[in-house]
């Protein structure tokens, strides 16, 4: 499909461009339609014969000139623009040249797009290119110490991944100052450097460091004169081209997928990415939906719109293997759209693959590693034949006849990996991309559920010649990086507490003013107000993290056979960004536990009078100043007995263990074991006695508890308690003779004073005390972290009974002195963690409160 | 704590540069670092103290936000504790490999005394002594009139992390 077909046919219309030009030249905007017929003409062969380059500098340049033409404008910019057309025709007919002698014109180095600019612009332009040349002169001068420190360093990969990332902003930074020739080269040395890497090839030093002088000389050219032109670096380029294919050697077909940015919208990547992430989440969740419910057309029609977004804006990036692979998902959605055809598992399982491996390419963007070229023609090539159902076209069936595991497919000679028409599906209408930017963006805003977060709608840019922004209007957002939000949480925080001091000054609380006092409460709310806002920066729904559970339901419950609906509830809570990207592994393992262990077979459930289809649900919501996630199955249950005597037998529970001594939650508690399992034999999904480990790990570094509720035969459910953010704990502030300490709310259950009756010495084991029926021992903190002027009679403080790992005890404080919130900071000191201690509040007094880590804290006190 | 950059016994001129010194006084002695070292000078303040840690480590205090240790010299260079006074100072110096990942400490002393411009051809090298502080000690100015005792005050911070030297600071 490469040069075969494309040697025959040179692009038509080229020819008679530069006579088109020179007429525009002599006679000025009014003959400037027949041109912009022409440019137009070209751009779609070129288009079609896979000459991205070309086909974009025509399109841009026709619809510049046209509004041009049409503003009436022409003539003052006619100098710009023919010299920029002059390039352009310069360029095509090397294009030309190139295919008929058979050689692929991608190798050229393409001129600048067309771009006008007002003097606003330019200025922005110049100011852009001065901060660029600033930066870039450093990083030059870093990339070139680090590709030669690769001959000395020890652990080359870091180094090389760290240069492959210094190119590849480097790139992007050329791209959107629309550098071409620059940003070509340092694609090519990106992608060279792949190559070298995965194919462990050595780092070609030399070569790069050529790459790094030409980028180097460009820029000191630049720094002189912003119009300098880049250099020739064809015999760089195919340089690094022949290193690249030498490395990939006979691997052909392994290689990765390669995706190059590019065209007019390259800056807007970034919100490229998110959006497709929240597209494919959505996508999932609705094949997810739709194979609970295979009538449901909404579903298909979400989904579809998902693609047909991510292909739409992917186009504008000139993301091409993306775009065919959207482009041949989207046409199996159309087959069920259009009732052609019924969607079914195997074709819910296509799109969802399509769906990971699209995000798989996104990923790719930032640094990860891509699909191989195989795998995404594979998948091609299945949903090609899934969407021609029945009868499949013959040329269908060749490429997945080709696919098997041996070795590669008949590659094309010379595989270029960045040629994606090298490997184009053989989808009959060419890949659709198109034309004009508006892939309907508002209906598939409209179709979101309604209480999606201010992610906003897939905007694509308005085309670069008018952008006075019409349309539906989206929320703008904005990437913030978090450690600025940080910065700023912590000087919010500082204000709140520099404002209470203000408010409680001695000074200021003699004066007798309302105005005085008024105005201070205002200050107060504003600064309250803007805490909440700063918090709220960092919150994000849990809704991506449930959708993600929601494909894992499906495919666990499909690998173990079992039937089982999930029912999602609170999908909009809101917890902080952190909190949400810890909980996702918890939660893997508890489902799986559930589904596996907790829900029976079908049989089984109906053999008990159960519905055959298990019933799993997960569901987040508010509780007294935490979020709560909990997860119910109504399987089987825990069975007590056979948790008691497991653990007796693998020796985890004392042998002398009184088993009806035990409470229900301790029992419940011995799954949290490392290496306890009661599974009869380890499957791949669950039984070998680490997940449950790990979850109550995760959730306590999140500070977070978890609690078992389960009843035998009716179900288990899990709940996971956890703080709103990371940042703020809700502290009980005690004082112990005359220094305070907050005890995490969380971890303390009551406080009491005790009366000397319940207090009891035992010989060489410390004090206990009565509480309820239960025997608990007494830690005095005044000992621990040696207060020495601390109450010493229990009865005259108050103890507070805490619970750790399902241990109650209690601690021994002279007083309470209330409640609150308060923003956890570490003590600064070197070794971190003090033993028994989590770090420090700063109080309203803007002194400091230690805050004690209840956990090593008892933990110390027992190894005493 | 063998051969690391920075040597104490190797005459002085090697440690420190000829530059700018903070000198402040502790007990009797005047003491001098260097003033890259020194981020600020503060006045005394509510200290909150900090169990289980060596007692030199009087506590921690809220330096605008940051909760940062302070070290009370005197009784890590084993010296007669004395009460606070108006002219006692905590001077705040960050110590470690570089800017980001600085340790920054609170060092309590009696009193500041000036910011001086030492040229090398002062500098002596440390003459043996038991002094507590001999450890601490990277070498000696010779003034006009006096002797300042130009303290390495990373080393004094490493004995709480040893890393802190290692990694080359």
């Amino acid at each position: 499909m490469t040069a075969q077909q494309r040697s025959p046919m040179s692009i038509p219309g080229i020819q008679s461009l530069g006579p088109l030009v020179d007429r525009v030249r002599s006679e000025g905007g009014q003959a400037t339609g027949d041109l912009v017929r022409e440019m137009r003409t070209v751009g779609e062969s070129a288009r079609a014969s896979s000459l991205d380059d070309l086909a974009r500098l025509c399109r841009v340049a026709a619809e510049t000139i046209e509004g041009l033409a049409s503003s009436g404008a022409f003539d003052e910019h006619a100098d710009l623009v023919l010299t920029h057309l002059t390039n352009l025709v310069e360029f095509a007919s090397k294009c030309d040249a190139m295919l008929t002698v058979g050689g692929d014109p991608s190798t050229l180095v393409p001129p600048s797009l067309l771009v006008l600019q007002d003097a606003d612009e330019r200025r922005h332009f110049a100011e852009t290119l001065a901060m660029f040349l600033s930066q870039a002169v450093g990083s030059m001068q870093e990339l070139e110490e680090e590709i030669l420190s690769l001959e000395t360093v020890d652990k080359p990969e870091e180094t090389v991944a760290g240069i492959r990332r210094s190119m590849h902003t480097l790139k992007a930074e050329f791209g959107v100052l629309n550098m071409n020739g620059p940003q070509k080269l340092c694609h090519q040395a990106e992608t060279t450097i792949d190559a070298c890497t995965e194919h462990g090839v050595p780092f070609p030093v030399d070569l790069m460091l050529q790459v790094v002088d030409q980028l180097k000389t460009h820029l000191e050219a630049l720094s002189r004169d912003t119009k300098a032109s880049f250099g020739d670096i064809t015999a760089l380029l195919d340089r690094l081209r022949a290193v690249a294919e030498q490395a990939c050697g006979g691997s052909a077909g392994q290689e990765l997928v390669k995706l190059t940015v590019g065209g007019e919208f390259a800056d807007s990547l970034t919100e490229f990415v998110t959006e497709a992430r929240a597209h494919l989440t959505d996508a999932e969740g609705a094949m997810v939906a739709l194979s609970s419910d295979p009538e449901d057309l909404e579903s298909v029609n979400l989904t579809f719109r998902a693609f047909h977004t991510i292909k739409g804006v992917g186009g504008f990036l000139n993301l091409t293997p993306l775009v065919e692979l959207a482009h041949a998902a989207e046409t199996l959605l159309d087959g069920a759209r259009s009732h052609r055809l019924t969607f079914g598992t195997m074709e819910i399982d296509l799109v969802l693959a399509a769906g990971d491996m699209i995000q798989q390419m996104i990923n790719s963007l930032e640094g990860a590693p891509g699909p191989s070229q195989r795998e995404w023609k594979l998948l091609i090539s299945r949903l090609v034949a899934a969407a021609a159902g029945g009868t499949v076209r013959q040329h269908a069936v060749e490429v997945p006849s080709a696919a098997p595991r041996h070795e590669a497919p008949p590659a094309p000679s010379s595989p270029p990996p960045v040629a994606p028409a090298a490997v184009a599906p053989p989808v009959q209408e060419p890949p659709a991309i198109p034309p004009k930017p508006a892939p309907k963006p508002a209906p598939a805003a409209n179709q979101r559920p309604p209480a999606a977060t201010p992610k906003s709608a897939p905007a694509p840019a308005a085309p670069a010649t008018e952008g006075d922004g019409k349309g539906p209007r989206v929320e703008r957002t904005i990437k913030v990086s978090t450690t600025r939000l940080d910065m700023l949480v912590d000087m919010v925080g500082e204000l709140v507490i520099a404002q209470s001091m203000v408010l409680q000054d001695p000074a200021i609380q003699r004066l007798d003013s309302q105005s005085l006092a008024r105005n201070i409460g205002q200050v107060g709310k504003i600064t309250r107000d803007l805490q909440e806002a700063a918090m709220s920066l960092r919150m994000v729904t849990v809704k991506a993290t449930f959708q993600k559970m929601a494909r894992l339901v499906r495919d666990v419950a499909g690998k173990s056979g079992k039937k089982v609906a999930l029912v999602i509830e609170g999908e909009e809570t809101e917890l902080d960004r952190n909190v949400v990207e810890q909980i996702s592994d918890p939660l893997v393992h508890m489902i799986r536990n559930a589904i596996d262990h907790g829900i029976e077979a079908p049989d089984d459930r109906r053999s008990k009078g159960k519905d055959a289809e298990g019933s799993l649900s997960l569901s987040a919501y508010h509780q007294g100043g935490s979020i709560v996630i909990e997860i119910r199955d109504d399987g089987r249950g825990l069975d007590r007995q056979k948790l008691i005597s497991k653990a007796l037998e693998k020796g985890v529970l004392p042998p002398d263990t009184n088993p009806q001594a035990m409470s229900d939650a301790e029992v419940y508690n011995l799954i949290f074991l490392p290496g306890f399992s009661t599974a009869e034999k380890v499957t791949d999904l669950s039984g070998r006695g680490v997940g449950m480990d790990v979850v109550r790990r995760n959730i306590e570094a999140l500070r977070g508890k978890i609690e078992i509720d389960s009843r035998p035969g009716e179900g288990t459910t899990f709940r996971m308690r956890l703080p709103l953010t990371l940042a703020i704990i809700d502290g009980m502030v005690v004082r112990v003779g005359s220094n305070r300490f907050v005890l995490p709310t969380l971890s303390i259950e009551q406080s009491f004073r005790p009366s000397a009756d319940d207090v009891h010495h035992l010989v060489d084991r410390g004090e206990c005390v009565h509480v309820r029926g239960a025997v608990l021992p007494v830690y005095r903190l005044k000992d621990i972290f040696a207060q020495g002027d601390g109450l010493d009679d229990l009865a005259e403080g108050i103890l507070i009974v805490v619970e750790v790992d399902g241990m109650r005890s209690c601690l021994f404080v002279d007083e309470i002195l209330g409640q609150q919130q308060v923003v956890i900071k570490s003590l600064g000191m070197p070794r971190e963690r003090v033993t028994g201690l989590s770090g420090g509040a700063i109080m309203t007094d803007g002194r400091v409160a230690l805050i004690v880590d209840v956990g090593t804290l008892i933990e110390s006190a027992l190894s005493a | 704590m063998t051969s690391t950059a920075v040597a104490p016994n190797q005459g002085a001129a090697g440690v420190f540069a000829a530059g700018k010194f903070l000198s402040f006084q502790l007990s009797k002695e005047e003491y001098g670092i260097a003033i890259l070292k020194v981020r600020e000078i503060i006045g005394m303040v509510d200290v909150t103290p900090l169990p289980r840690t060596p007692d030199y480590v009087l506590g921690v205090i809220n330096l605008r936000g940051r909760i940062i240790p302070v070290l009370d010299l005197r009784r890590k260079f084993g010296m007669e504790p004395a009460p606070f006074t108006n002219e006692t100072c905590i001077v705040v110096v960050d110590v470690g490999k570089d800017q980001d990942n600085a340790f920054r400490v609170g060092c309590i002393v009696d009193t500041v005394s000036e910011v001086m411009t030492i040229g090398a051809e002062h500098f002596e090298p440390t003459p043996r002594c038991a002094n507590a502080a001999g450890d601490y000690i990277a070498g000696l100015a010779k003034l006009k009139d006096r002797v300042l005792i130009l303290l390495d005050i990373e080393r004094v911070i490493s004995d709480l992390d040893p890393t802190l030297l290692s990694q080359g600071a």
